[in-house]
């Protein structure tokens, strides 16, 4: 079975549908995106496949394990670094990595090889890993998360809107960053974005979600082909404007 | 958590609170007291009659008067001002018996604590000097005078009926043990309400600063993240009440001294010790032996409240039931609350029903084995509130096992209640509920 295999996806909120049916599943090692804009059920999608809240129907596997039945199973697979993530503000940055590191792992080296880990990822310099984290700018906030979310070497990150909310050098930093650690570490890393340009620059597959249903996927290069388009964003343009009929 | 200055200034409190009160009353008290007891007071005096007998009082009033510290004059119109007291002195014999009498009007105001002081100098000093007229008048000598003046020696022995014992103590010091238990409900009510606060703002700061998405996606039990809440909240609810017993002991230490350097400089002459000696307890137990062979005599306070060594166990489980109790509702109203105000609002709700219950404890006559009895150790908290009070002066029974079972009971449904509310989708709707409820209040 594939890393992540979701099918027929639903959950309602009340009289709100925020998911109808969706379904996907993503290969070993590949960056894949969720992308669409901002309630399009990127986020519900993500919580459902963390185990935070449950799913109204269908099915979701994360490593051959049922988000509905082995949660726990799923959250020793997973890392998963919300959209809206805060920091516990009286921690140093390096007592927060500490103890993400303890709670992942048992043994004394491996703790010290994720604290690395940790520390290279986030770039943070050893005065600003001292400092506690309410300290941090944003940037910095976002960078300790990611590196959080990336040294325990889960077999699968979840990544709601990495770069949300960062400037454009922190954004490039950051997309370097995943890259690597999928390629290098072999991570299978299944993100969300509803900026079209980043998708293109770093998803190997893009599944374009729109009130709740998925409207279009592939390549980012299939998908502007298929529209004849010059850009994702024109393309993803094309398919909300018309009344989102799958492509 | 204990990194968070809203949990570690409470904590820090909970140490101090009771020392610095204690040293501010010291210093106000020592003053006052010390300032009634040594100030020399200016007495005026008025014979109401100008007689005989009035006269020979303001005599030996003269007389006496350097040993009280008293300034005394014949007022001649000088006003109230002039004068810490006014003493209109009288005298009348009716049915042939000699009385004296006196109108003390003397300085007070609602700020100072030393104006009952004062008139009790200003009392004990014409009591004398009118018994010294009185018996020269009546040509008694000074050894009957002082038969009359105290014509019963008066040993009196508190009798404890939960513990069927006598306590052969001061009964003054006796009366300490109803502050004293009204001192441990009030503290074991205060700590409760801490530990709810605790949990409540920890699991708030959770959703405050959006850490809890991450912590419930970790590989870590639900049960695992309740009992750290709980551990942590029980280990600071710990360091709380080390604080308010280590604190209290010393306030207590510091306002008894206030008290007994102001009575040591007093030595209005009424003083005199406990001293029982060996006879007493002998002749005691021989006229006891006879009511009830059975009664116990205990010879000093501490053995008399000494609680029995069943009740330290069982009363340490209650209050760790109680620290349960209390941390896991405090779970659940942080867990509901968006934010650490929210929680510190809602919490707060319990400081009103928790102290005045446990007020009300500290005032109701709890037999051991009534209905009251078994209905209040039943409920966590409020048990553990019960049996301190009960713990210096009862004997346990065995019951109490059984209710300590059912506190236990009531304490796992609450945990088990808590840790289904770590769920994001159950917390995300009561919080909106609770949100929406706020908005309403506002809106009338």
């Amino acid at each position: 079975m594939d890393p992540v295999y979701v099918k027929n996806l639903t959950k309602i909120y009340g009289d709100t549908a925020a998911l109808k049916g969706i379904s996907f599943n993503v290969n070993r090692g590949e960056i894949y995106c969720l992308v669409g804009p901002n309630g399009a059920g990127k986020t519900t999608t993500f919580r459902i496949l963390s185990t935070l809240i449950l799913p109204t129907s269908g099915e979701a596997y994360i490593e051959g394990y049922s988000v509905v039945d082995e949660p726990e199973k799923v959250r020793e697979v997973i890392s998963y670094l919300p959209e809206d993530v805060g920091t516990y503000k009286n921690l140093t940055g390096y007592e927060y990595l500490k103890f993400v590191a303890s709670v992942y792992f048992r043994d004394h080296r491996s703790i010290l090889d994720a604290i690395k880990r940790g520390i290279e990822i986030s770039d943070l310099t050893d005065e600003e890993l001292n400092r506690p984290m309410k300290t941090y700018s944003k940037g910095m906030k976002r960078r300790i998360q990611i590196a959080r979310a990336l040294m325990v070497e889960p077999r699968i990150a979840i990544l709601d809107e990495p770069g949300s909310g960062l400037d454009p050098v922190q954004k490039h930093y950051i997309r370097k960053i995943i890259k690597l650690y999928a390629k290098r570490e072999g991570t299978t890393v299944l993100m969300s974005t509803h900026e079209m340009a980043e998708a293109e620059e770093i998803c190997d597959r893009v599944a374009i979600l729109y009130s709740g249903e998925i409207v279009a996927r592939g390549t980012p290069k299939e998908i502007i082909d298929r529209l004849g388009e010059s850009s994702l964003e024109k393309a993803f343009i094309k398919i909300v404007s018309s009344s989102g009929d799958g492509i | 958590m204990i990194k968070d200055p809203r949990i570690w200034i409470p904590v820090l409190i909970s140490f101090i609170i009771f020392p610095v009160i204690g040293v501010i009353q010291n210093s106000f008290l020592t003053g006052q007291f010390q300032q009634a007891v040594e100030k020399p007071i200016n007495v005026g005096i008025i014979l109401s009659g100008n007689r005989y007998e009035e006269n020979l009082l303001y005599r030996v009033l003269n007389s006496i008067s350097e040993r009280y510290g008293i300034n005394l004059n014949i007022y001649r119109g000088d006003g109230l001002d002039s004068f810490d007291a006014l003493v209109i002195i009288g005298f009348a014999s009716e049915n042939a018996i000699p009385r004296y009498s006196s109108l003390i009007i003397y300085t007070a105001s609602p700020q100072l604590l030393g104006g009952q002081v004062v008139l009790s100098r200003i009392q004990s000093f014409i009591n004398e000097a009118a018994a010294i007229a009185l018996s020269d008048l009546q040509g008694i000598d000074r050894a009957t005078l002082e038969s009359i003046r105290n014509p019963v020696s008066h040993l009196s022995v508190p009798y404890i009926k939960e513990k069927n014992a006598l306590a052969l103590v001061d009964p003054r010091e006796f009366i300490s043990i109803s502050f004293t238990s009204l001192t441990i409900i009030i503290i074991i009510a205060m700590i409760s309400i801490l530990i709810a606060q605790y949990s409540a703002i920890s699991m708030a700061i959770e959703n405050e600063e959006k850490t809890i998405e991450v912590m419930l996606t970790m590989p870590i039990k639900r049960s695992y993240i309740i009992l750290g809440k709980l551990t942590a909240s029980g280990f600071i609810g710990g360091l709380s009440i080390l604080g308010f017993v280590v604190g209290f002991t010393v306030y207590s230490k510091i306002f008894l001294e206030s008290f007994t350097s102001a009575g040591a400089r007093g030595g209005d002459g009424s003083g005199g010790g406990y001293v029982i000696g060996e006879t007493i307890p002998r002749m005691l137990r021989d006229i006891v032996s006879q009511i009830d062979p059975d009664i116990k005599i205990y010879g000093s306070i501490s053995e008399a409240l000494q609680p029995n060594p069943i009740y330290l166990p069982l009363l340490t489980i209650y209050i760790l039931v109680a620290i349960i109790t209390m941390a896991s509702i405090g779970i659940l109203i942080g867990g509901l609350s968006s934010d650490v105000r929210m929680a510190m609002t809602l919490s707060s709700n319990l400081t009103l029903p928790i102290i005045f219950v446990s007020v009300a404890l500290a005032y109701i006559n709890i037999e051991p084995g009534s209905i009251l009895s078994k209905i209040l150790i039943s409920i966590p908290v409020i048990s553990a509130v019960a049996v301190s009070k009960v713990a210096l002066i009862a004997q346990p029974t065995m019951d109490m096992v059984v209710y300590l079972a059912l506190n236990l009971f009531i304490s796992m449904i609450l945990v088990y209640v808590s840790g289904r509310v770590l769920d994001i989708e159950i917390m995300e709707r009561m919080n909106r509920k609770l949100s929406s409820m706020r908005l309403l209040r506002f809106r009338r």
